[in-house]
């Protein structure tokens, strides 16, 4: 038999999983996907579309079939690949939290499985609150950092501002990694190696130039004269980090990110290192610098 | 007239303070009717003299409140560990000392197959033994002509030989996480992930679960628990298929089932409204032997494996945090659902930040829906400091430390995992009792061996097969630690107004031992031999 492309479907609870494979299994677009999804609960097939089911798989009419894990992802695997259907592609859906770097190993080990990429979904929406998470932080970044491809989901819900900072945030997690926003059509599109050509959906804003300005040195700066130079309209800042020494002798960490300045005194002595994300154009490297000379 | 037979011992430990030690011991209808002298019976009009362990010591029979029935399970296959240990039928099996006794012991092994079935062996812990590392080279050395499968001690690594690589392909081009490479480039055999086992594993249908859901399997893990003092045993991830249920409930009603069986129902594959749902049909099939009502659930991996979630500042050698099994807000709300059910909740934890999460979680379904007495019990738990264990006080939550990973595995903590720091006080005994946390410890079979007094020992002595001593606070006394192994134990399995200690009303289980763990102190606690159990009131010897 012919190894099954495999692709992993990370993101955390909420990005929207579901809902791309809810969307997936309505439409996909003349192919049979097996779908194996964390559990039956959220997957809303269309009642006339089901062809059967039988213990933790739903077959469907358009060739489909849609599998629960239930906490059981290797006995699922095999029951699939036991089975006499036959399918062209196997998404399966990683629990909130799974690593998917690890899970597209199965893929790359099992000789009755082709690896065809992660696809992770970034919640817009919840992306900073995230990021801010101690206990999700690092399980989020490597989702990211792990991914073919990202879709970023829920982007109508937050500013174009904020789109663009998720945006240059992703590339700084996940280089080189294509962020995709989805449309209405062909969601099957989106599972990366999907042997239809995909259409590069990215939204009007999110290939502007950036550039950025960093400074690492002995100089200090008052902390709050460092917090209005960057915050001025004039800095063209969309995201600041790093470390500033004030001359008072104190230390802190700051971030700036749109209008969300925060800062807090740092654990560990050390030079001034600052780094300042903007639009090409807009980021006023001289001005950042100018409180340094 | 009651039928009243009285035990003389050469000495009974009781752990009843009010009666610490006695000579005899009552019982009547498999329960203590009373404890002293010979003449203890007497107010009840006395009793028959029982003299068989007129030579020996009695305790209340151990309590392991963290094991698996897949310990029993594995038995069908041969043991090929490091360590002796005891056997379902009371001998203990003699470890193997060299990987030369390991092939030999495969090859006997294989004689007894019939053809063509995969050869599987267990228990197999490469770190005790000299010379090159087992490989497939020495596992083709016993057949090139069948599979052959080696599970290690540790539960995440295998080692195959290379027809069971050729099966699935795997050679010096295979680049899968997990598949061990030779310097030439080809593998070695070991696999050390569940991505490269598990072609080989679904092509052998090796299925560890099903291991533990036959009638051989609990027999065996009862007889292994018997063994080694044990009178009451959880089964700490009970599936409990209802076409299970008959036999479970028979096998362990039959007289001859040596131990009470506390199965704790996993909570992880199924979902919490499906856990209260089955719970009450679940409780009814309880009995004197069988006692149905827990659930476990687990947060995080382990230290070992790189897999548990820590706090600042993480492993040592720079490694990535472990991974949660679960979202932690769906984690909380599993939590928050069957505490408001009313059911006692086992939550495995091994790093700092999944305890720190189970706590914060408990706390939260507590403020909602208060409950007193709740026994919920942190399992492993081995990374948690003082303010957790004040956490846990004031919560009322208990904790079951893994006592015999700082034998097992101190070594590798204290030099490649959380470094000497948090390797000196890890399974934090004395933490937990200062913090009046209730404390029992645990061996977690079959992870490691089953043995109470071992286990009671190396919450005692915290030594490592290296000689290093990991924490001189945390130790606890000899009187502590058999506490944690008896009354302890009773306690988080909720059974301790019935178990854990030799007094009148409760059942007549009993360890029988050679010596005085008194006499011999803490550090003579491993060498106390078990002779016989007494489960109510019935010496369960062949």
């Amino acid at each position: 038999m012919t190894a099954l492309p495999m692709t992993v479907l990370g993101g955390y609870l909420g990005a929207g999983k579901t809902t791309l494979l809810n969307r997936i299994l309505a439409d996909p677009g003349g192919k049979r996907i097996a779908v194996l999804v964390n559990d039956f609960g959220s997957i809303a097939v269309d009642a006339e579309l089901i062809q059967n089911q039988s213990g933790r798989t739903v077959a469907l009419i358009n060739g489909c079939a849609c599998c629960a894990i239930n906490g059981d992802l290797y006995g699922a695997l095999d029951d699939l690949l036991r089975s006499d259907d036959r399918f062209d592609r196997l998404v399966i859906e990683a629990s909130g939290v799974a690593d998917p770097a690890r899970l597209i190993q199965i893929a790359v080990a099992e000789p009755d499985l082709s690896p065809s990429g992660v696809l992770t979904l970034v919640d817009a929406l919840n992306f900073e609150d995230l990021l801010a998470s101690p206990t999700l932080a690092d399980s989020v970044c490597r989702q990211i950092a792990t991914a073919d491809r990202l879709v970023l989901s829920k982007s109508d819900l937050v500013s174009d501002e904020t789109c663009e900072m998720i945006v240059l945030e992703l590339a700084q997690i996940a280089p080189g990694v294509e962020v995709v926003v989805p449309t209405d059509k062909s969601f099957v599109d989106l599972l990366p190696g999907a042997s239809a050509p995909v259409a590069k959906q990215t939204p009007s804003h999110a290939h502007p130039a950036y550039a950025t300005w960093s400074y690492s040195g002995p100089d200090c700066m008052p902390l709050s004269e460092w917090q209005t130079r960057c915050r001025d309209p004039q800095a063209g800042v969309l995201r600041m980090k790093g470390f500033l020494n004030d001359c008072d002798g104190s230390r802190h960490e700051v971030h700036l990110a749109g209008r969300h300045w925060e800062a807090q005194p740092a654990e560990q002595p050390g030079s001034t290192a600052l780094v300042a994300i903007g639009l090409a154009g807009a980021l006023d490297c001289d001005w950042l610098q100018a409180g340094f000379d | 007239m009651r039928d009243i037979t009285i035990f003389r011992a050469k000495c009974i430990r009781t752990m009843d303070p009010n009666r610490p030690s006695a000579t005899h011991v009552a019982v009547a209808d498999g329960r203590i009717l009373a404890v002293g002298d010979s003449d203890c019976a007497e107010p009840w009009g006395g009793g028959r003299i029982d003299g068989r362990y007129s030579d020996c010591v009695l305790m209340p029979g151990f309590v392991e409140g963290h094991a698996h029935v897949l310990a029993g399970g594995l038995w069908q296959y041969p043991y090929i560990g490091f360590h002796d240990i005891p056997g379902p039928d009371g001998a203990v099996l003699r470890g193997l000392k060299s990987v030369d006794g390991v092939i030999s012991a495969l090859r006997g092994a294989l004689a007894g197959l019939a053809s063509e079935a995969p050869l599987f062996a267990w228990g197999f812990d490469p770190i005790f033994l000299d010379g090159d590392r087992l490989n497939r080279r020495h596992l083709d050395q016993v057949t090139a002509d069948r599979p052959i499968l080696i599970l290690h001690s540790n539960g995440h690594v295998t080692t195959v030989n290379s027809h069971a690589l050729d099966m699935v392909g795997y050679d010096a081009n295979t680049d899968v996480e997990g598949i061990i490479h030779f310097d030439d480039g080809t593998p070695t055999g070991e696999l050390a992930e569940l991505a490269a086992q598990f072609p080989i594993q679904r092509r052998l249908e090796l299925d560890l679960f099903a291991l533990s859901q036959t009638d051989n399997a609990m027999r065996n893990y009862a007889g292994i628990a018997r063994s080694v003092g044990v009178t009451t045993a959880a089964d700490l991830l009970a599936a409990l298929p209802e076409e299970r249920m008959d036999s479970l409930v028979s096998i362990t009603r039959a007289e001859e089932f040596p131990i009470r069986l506390v199965p704790a129902l996993e909570g992880i594959r199924t979902s919490a409204e499906e856990v209260i749902a089955r719970m009450p049909s679940l409780r009814k099939q309880s009995h004197d032997k069988l006692r149905i009502g827990a659930v476990k659930l687990m947060s995080d991996g382990s230290i070992q494996g790189y897999s548990s979630r820590m706090l600042w500042p993480g492993h040592i050698n720079g490694l990535p945090n472990g991974i949660w099994n679960n979202p932690p807000e769906q984690f909380a709300a599993k939590i928050a659902a069957l505490h408001a059910a009313g059911i006692q909740l086992h939550i495995h934890v091994n790093g700092d930040e999944a305890s720190e999460l189970a706590i914060d979680a408990i706390q939260a379904a507590l403020e909602l829906h208060p409950r007193f007495d709740h026994r919920h019990t942190l399992q492993h738990c081995q990374m948690a400091g003082e303010a957790q264990f004040r956490r846990m006080s004031a919560l009322g939550i208990g904790v079951n430390l893994f006592a015999n990973h700082l034998w097992y595995f101190g070594d590798a903590h204290y030099e490649a995992t959380i470094g000497p720091d948090r390797a000196m006080r890890m399974d934090a005994c004395r933490s937990a009792l200062a913090n009046r946390v209730p404390l029992t410890i645990h061996s977690d079979a079959p992870v490691t061996p089953m043995n109470p007094l071992f286990t009671a020992w190396c919450a005692a002595n915290r030594k490592t097969p290296k000689g290093r001593v990991l924490g001189e606070y945390q130790k606890l006394t000899l009187h502590e630690a058999l506490y944690a192994i008896t009354l302890g134990g009773a306690y988080s399995l909720n059974m301790d107004a019935e178990v854990g200690s030799i007094e009148t009303g409760k059942r007549a289980d009993f360890a029988v031992l050679q010596s005085d763990p008194m006499e011999l102190g803490a550090e003579g606690l491993k060498d106390v031999k078990v002779l016989d159990t007494v489960l109510s009131g019935r010496p369960t010897s062949p």
